[in-house]
């Protein structure tokens, strides 16, 4: 079931957008982000994907089910993990349950296979948080997770990660440990810049490979690319994905 | 008005204590322009009846008031306290929905964090409609919360008792409610020996926030349940 979610910033996400003959300017975002991956991980190096941001609703669950969904539409097998303890969504925007996830099989609750669930997605699986645990870092640092991060890297093209924002818990230290590097997201003109440098420096401090960054949120009308650079009318998120990690850390 | 939450049948729970208490709220509830009462028992920790034992308690209720000529409509549900074994309860059918529709009265501690919204979410998934009882008692709660459980296709009932009190947090948090149009349902949660206190807040609901907030969270939502 669709679930939209209205944003502290007052801008709600629109659930999944990628269908197997959608068009429009947001398409073309998440089409562009999924060949940067795609070119990425030619060598199957950058295959477990953190999805991170400074702060909470940037948008990491939206551009990771999205992402998710863009590359299992090219014959890929994803599964997608929800790490985010505190404000657990992917099973929402999957259409899933969030019993019987990451929760139980830490626990010793739930087997590897009993955890991961199939979604309405062509090639999309998920890991859903499961039941709530107050001091989430136990699970990042037991050998549990370790274990399952290296099935799942066995089993499938793509381990996207959806996690808790940099600035709030430290969990991404220890997923950093497990993943092949951060898609560091921003949300434009809302994230200030303190916001994303402190983050940056989080994740420099620990070594952390940045895949890529997105911005998200982000209005045509104000860009100066100008009226004729794309199509379609009304408000945008955009993206814009770079390889650049000296430019991320000029911001 | 009609009235979606009360405790009015005779030794089921910790309302009424007897058939003439029952019937004596069912007066005054009359009286005060209450047309329509569903019958919501607690189901919890204490209070776990069979559907059989309620349906038949229910029935005498009913059988009484129609002799005494008080010009209520009674329905029948149950106010569920929600615990790991909901989806196992309502599937199995040991617990009761209202009026036999989806719609499901639900209660949550009011101290620990039920995450409510996944539960709402969760519930709506397998296609039940979850009313979330006195959702301003929650201590909890933010108003992000609670639009998060709108979002999850939740419905927000608020105590007549509450919409009445100006000072302390549960009347405090009605309030807010109100003033963010959330609130689809105010009922009375009558337990013994208490006047209904529909009427009462009914007009400052009809003063504070308009004729058209009055019978939404009057009539109009709960219209749906009662229709059946």
């Amino acid at each position: 079931m669709f679930f939209k979610k209205r944003k502290s910033n007052g801008k709600e996400t629109d659930g999944i957008i990628i269908t197997e003959n959608a068009s429009g300017a947001k398409i073309e975002g998440y089409n562009r982000l999924r060949d940067n991956i795609l070119f990425l991980n030619a060598d199957g190096n950058n295959k477990v994907i953190q999805v991170e941001s400074s702060v909470a609703h940037e948008g990491k669950t939206t551009v990771a089910t999205n992402l998710a969904v863009s590359l299992g539409l090219t014959d890929k097998k994803v599964v997608v993990v929800d790490l985010d303890f505190h404000r657990p969504n992917v099973h929402r925007f999957l259409g899933t349950s969030l019993e019987t996830g990451l929760a139980e099989y830490v626990l010793g609750q739930a087997e590897i296979k009993d955890v991961i669930k199939k979604t309405e997605y062509k090639h999309v699986d998920i890991i859903s948080r499961g039941a709530k645990i107050y001091n989430s870092s136990v699970v990042f640092i037991s050998d549990k997770f370790k274990t399952l991060i290296k099935k799942l890297r066995e089993d499938y093209d793509y381990v996207i990660l959806d996690c808790a924002p940099i600035l709030q818990v430290s969990d991404y230290i220890n997923i950093s440990q497990v993943s092949d590097g951060v898609l560091f997201l921003v949300a434009y003109g809302m994230t200030t810049r303190n916001q994303v440098s402190d983050a940056i420096k989080e994740l420099n401090k620990n070594n952390t490979k940045i895949l890529g960054t997105v911005f998200t949120m982000y209005d045509r009308k104000k860009s100066i690319y100008g009226e004729n650079a794309y199509y379609g009318k009304g408000y945008y998120s955009y993206y814009r994905s770079t390889l650049d990690d000296d430019a991320k850390k000029d911001k | 008005m009609i009235d979606i939450h009360s405790h009015i049948i005779p030794n089921i729970d910790d309302g009424s204590r007897s058939i003439e208490d029952s019937l004596a709220m069912l007066k005054t509830s009359a009286i005060s322009g209450v047309s329509d009462i569903i019958c919501t028992p607690h189901y919890r920790e204490g209070y776990k009846k069979t559907p059989a034992e309620i349906e038949s308690a229910f029935k005498l209720l009913k059988d009484s008031a129609k002799s005494q000529g008080i010009p209520v409509n009674l329905y029948l549900g149950e106010e569920i306290f929600v615990t790991k074994n909901i989806k196992t309860e309502l599937k199995e059918k040991q617990v009761l929905t209202l009026n036999g529709t989806k719609f499901v009265l639900l209660e949550f501690d009011y101290n620990i964090n039920s995450e409510i919204s996944e539960i709402v979410y969760e519930l709506s998934r397998i296609g039940y409609i979850p009313i979330v009882a006195h959702v301003n008692r929650y201590n909890y709660l933010s108003i992000d919360d609670v639009i998060d459980i709108k979002r999850s296709h939740g419905l927000l009932q608020v105590n007549a008792d509450d919409v009445l009190r100006n000072l302390g947090r549960f009347g405090k948090n009605a309030k807010k409610l109100f003033n963010k149009g959330l609130v689809d349902f105010v009922a009375s949660d009558i337990h013994a020996n208490r006047e209904n206190k529909m009427s009462e807040a009914g007009q400052i609901v009809k003063k504070k926030f308009g004729e058209d907030a009055y019978q939404v969270v009057f009539h109009d939502v709960a219209m749906q349940i009662i229709k059946g």
